[in-house]
């Protein structure tokens, strides 16, 4: 038996993995997880078994239901408490900087490194599929590195630029 | 002029698909053109012969005026399908079709020019005495000349791209200031989607709803109006969901409706299905958008309650037929609605999310339709428009319409790539949706991130099925011992490898 602490949007569970079925709050239900093609799973719990889809996203999982994405975090105790002392270093080295959130074509760089931005400044316009998005700076800040130039293509989650959060 | 017997469609995905089944279904030989990234596509494994154009990029493929024609001269086909986008409203693919003395299924070239520049439509319409929205008729050269035509009409404005439609090159300016950044933006859109980046202006009408109306004209003068379809369910102008008939158009204004839009039609000469788009606001006047010379995306609601093939309607206009107003049912019948499924993920505000359909697991049942373009194992990529598939609907009243959305939404399963499936499930259920009290500003107004939560109980199913997920990458399971039940370490393995695979 496996106990795992299950984060998904904001809300925690506590659940139990054992050969025949799982204890969630508390309650033991049989669950099982099919392959129905790929990635496409029949998830049985209790007497309700419903479509989803699983896959790997990084060190989490992404869960589809009814078309809608997760991502959940599934750790047994042991690797929680590895990661919460790796933690820190993470949240760190992470801040301030901004992926491609989706493979396109860079248009134009509206910021130069050193610039002094607000929260919501469009730094960098991505067209994908024809239509011109506006990256945004995540904070306020001051831009500490712009990793891309106009006319480049940019595969999903490529560095865009990075901020340095200011106060 | 004489019955199509071969048609080369210039188009791809769903609509090509499409225009390839009413082709099947009248006996005519449909010739597929296709891109190097769409070797092996759906489009292409149906018709009966296919053409490659040339590499992905559109322009180098799908927009390639030349290579088309030639494609139909090599494969002996009588006339050219333009579906929707692409060539399907450049006057000047109509022109070098006819001058290759092929059939264009589609208004003669001078009618698809007119009203492809919305100044000069707006001027037609104007003369005929059909109501258009105020703004200028002239393509402006730059902002400050819009800044005075703002003026003029009050703020806010529209900024749209002459050549345009869909959206594109499409901006709202709510002050002179907004007006200068966002005038070169859609001039730049403009320029990207049609090759010519004037602007004009046109007053914002507060809160409308965007009412259509299908026509179709013989060539001999006989228009026929099938309707309306109700498309304010809109995200930055591009439309998510439509339905016919409209909540809110009865029997008198759908006559209003479909009378101007008849005598839109016989000023532009309209030959072929087309749809004259108006604004109709809150007090119930309407005014004139723009006529569009080509199928559209979604005719299919219009097929559903009038009960007729609007591609095989064009066959037959194209192949020199008269249109008799009296084979088509006066009033609408039941009601439809359509839900584009597209390649956008609504939980991180529409980003496009490209990728390859790896299950497609796709509803069915009484009074679906699915009118896809892509199967398991294609590609969704950046080069093209998003759209993966429409689902439509019928229903005996709206409310049963909507009962069967909700069920076929429900069905949908599809893994590879997000799509807008989410949206139109919590459309389906909302309130103000089912109310029909909605304008063009739904999306903006009444969508918000709560529609994409999970109840509780789908958190739970959500949690679960990562535990287990993960419980079954852990190595240490399999070594361990039978468990008490007596179950075999083999099932657990096997069921641990059914779910890797």
């Amino acid at each position: 038996m496996t106990r795992y602490m299950v984060t998904v949007a904001e809300t925690e569970f506590a659940i139990e993995v054992c050969d025949d079925g799982i204890i969630l709050d508390g309650e033991r239900l049989s669950a099982r997880l099919n392959t129905v093609s790929g990635s496409v799973k029949a998830l049985t719990m209790g007497d309700r078994t419903v479509t989803v889809t699983v896959n790997r996203a990084g060190e989490d999982w992404e869960i589809g239901l009814h078309g809608l994405h997760k991502l959940v975090a599934a750790e047994d105790e042991r690797t929680r408490l590895l990661k919460k002392l790796a933690v820190g270093v993470r949240a760190r080295s992470r801040s301030g900087l901004v992926k491609a959130p989706m493979p396109g074509l860079v248009l134009q760089v509206k910021a130069v490194a050193g610039q002094v931005v607000r929260q919501g400044d469009g730094l960098v316009v991505l067209e994908a599929m024809k239509m011109e998005n506006e990256i945004t700076a995540p904070t306020r800040g001051k831009v500490a590195e712009i990793m891309v130039v106009a006319g480049q293509t940019v595969e999903k989650g490529a560095p865009l630029f990075a901020v340095n959060p200011e106060p | 002029m004489a019955a199509l017997r071969r048609v080369l469609v210039a188009n791809r995905g769903e609509i090509a698909v499409r225009i390839i089944r009413s082709c099947h279904e009248a006996g005519i030989q449909a010739v597929a053109v296709y891109s190097e990234a769409d070797r092996s596509s759906l489009h292409v494994r149906m018709a009966d012969q296919a053409v490659e154009l040339g590499p992905a990029p559109a322009a180098q493929s799908y927009l390639n005026i030349e290579k088309i024609i030639r494609a139909a001269h090599t494969t002996n086909a009588d006339s050219i399908h333009p579906g929707y986008g692409f060539l399907a409203e450049r006057a000047d693919f109509a022109s070098a079709v006819a001058e290759a003395g092929l059939t264009y299924v589609g208004p003669p070239p001078a009618v698809v020019r007119a009203m492809g520049v919305k100044t000069e439509a707006r001027q037609i319409m104007q003369a005929a005495g059909v109501p258009v929205v105020p703004g200028n008729a002239e393509p402006l050269k730059d902002w400050s000349a819009a800044v005075e035509v703002a003026d003029d009409v009050g703020f806010p404005v529209l900024l749209k791209a002459a050549a345009g439609g869909g959206g594109k090159g499409m901006r709202l300016a709510k002050s002179p200031a907004e007006l200068e950044s966002e005038f070169a933006r859609a001039a730049s859109e403009a320029e990207k989607a049609f090759g010519d980046g004037s602007i004009y202006v046109e007053r914002y009408v507060e809160k409308p709803r965007h009412i259509e109306i299908q026509i179709l004209a013989d060539q001999y003068g006989t228009v026929v109006s099938l309707g309306e379809r109700e498309c304010s369910i809109q995200r930055r102008h591009q439309k998510l969901i439509e339905e016919a008939p409209s909540p809110v158009v009865d029997e008198v204004l759908r006559a209003r409706l479909a009378e101007t839009a008849v005598r839109a039609a016989e000023a532009a000469g309209y030959v072929g299905a087309g749809t004259v788009e108006f604004l109709l606001d809150a007090s119930g006047s309407f005014y004139f958008l723009e006529m569009n010379t080509r199928i559209q995306v979604e005719h299919p609601v219009t097929e559903m309650i009038y009960g007729v093939d609007l591609v095989r309607e064009q066959f037959r206009v194209a192949g020199g037929e008269r249109i008799d107003p009296g084979e088509f049912p006066g009033e609408p019948r039941g009601h439809a609605i359509e839900c584009r499924i597209i390649a956008e993920d609504p939980e991180n505000d529409f980003l496009p999310s490209p990728g390859t359909v790896e299950y497609l697991g796709v509803p069915t049942g009484p009074g679906v339709r699915w009118d896809g373009g892509v199967a398991e194992g294609d590609s969704v990529g950046l080069h093209y428009d998003p759209l993966i598939a429409k689902l439509i609907v019928w229903g005996q009243n709206r409310e049963m319409a909507i009962g069967r959305m909700r069920r076929a939404l429900d069905e949908l399963t599809i893994a590879g790539l997000k799509t807008s499936q989410p949206f139109h499930r919590a459309v389906m259920s909302d309130p103000v949706f089912a109310s029909g009290s909605y304008d063009t500003r739904f999306v903006d107004d009444v969508a918000n991130e709560g529609w994409y939560q999970l109840r509780k109980i789908d958190l739970e199913v959500v949690a679960v099925a990562a535990a287990l997920a993960e419980d079954s990458t852990l190595p240490t399971r399999a070594l361990q011992a039978p468990a008490a039940d007596g179950e075999s370490p083999w099932v657990r393995t096997g069921r641990r490898e059914a779910l890797r695979s």
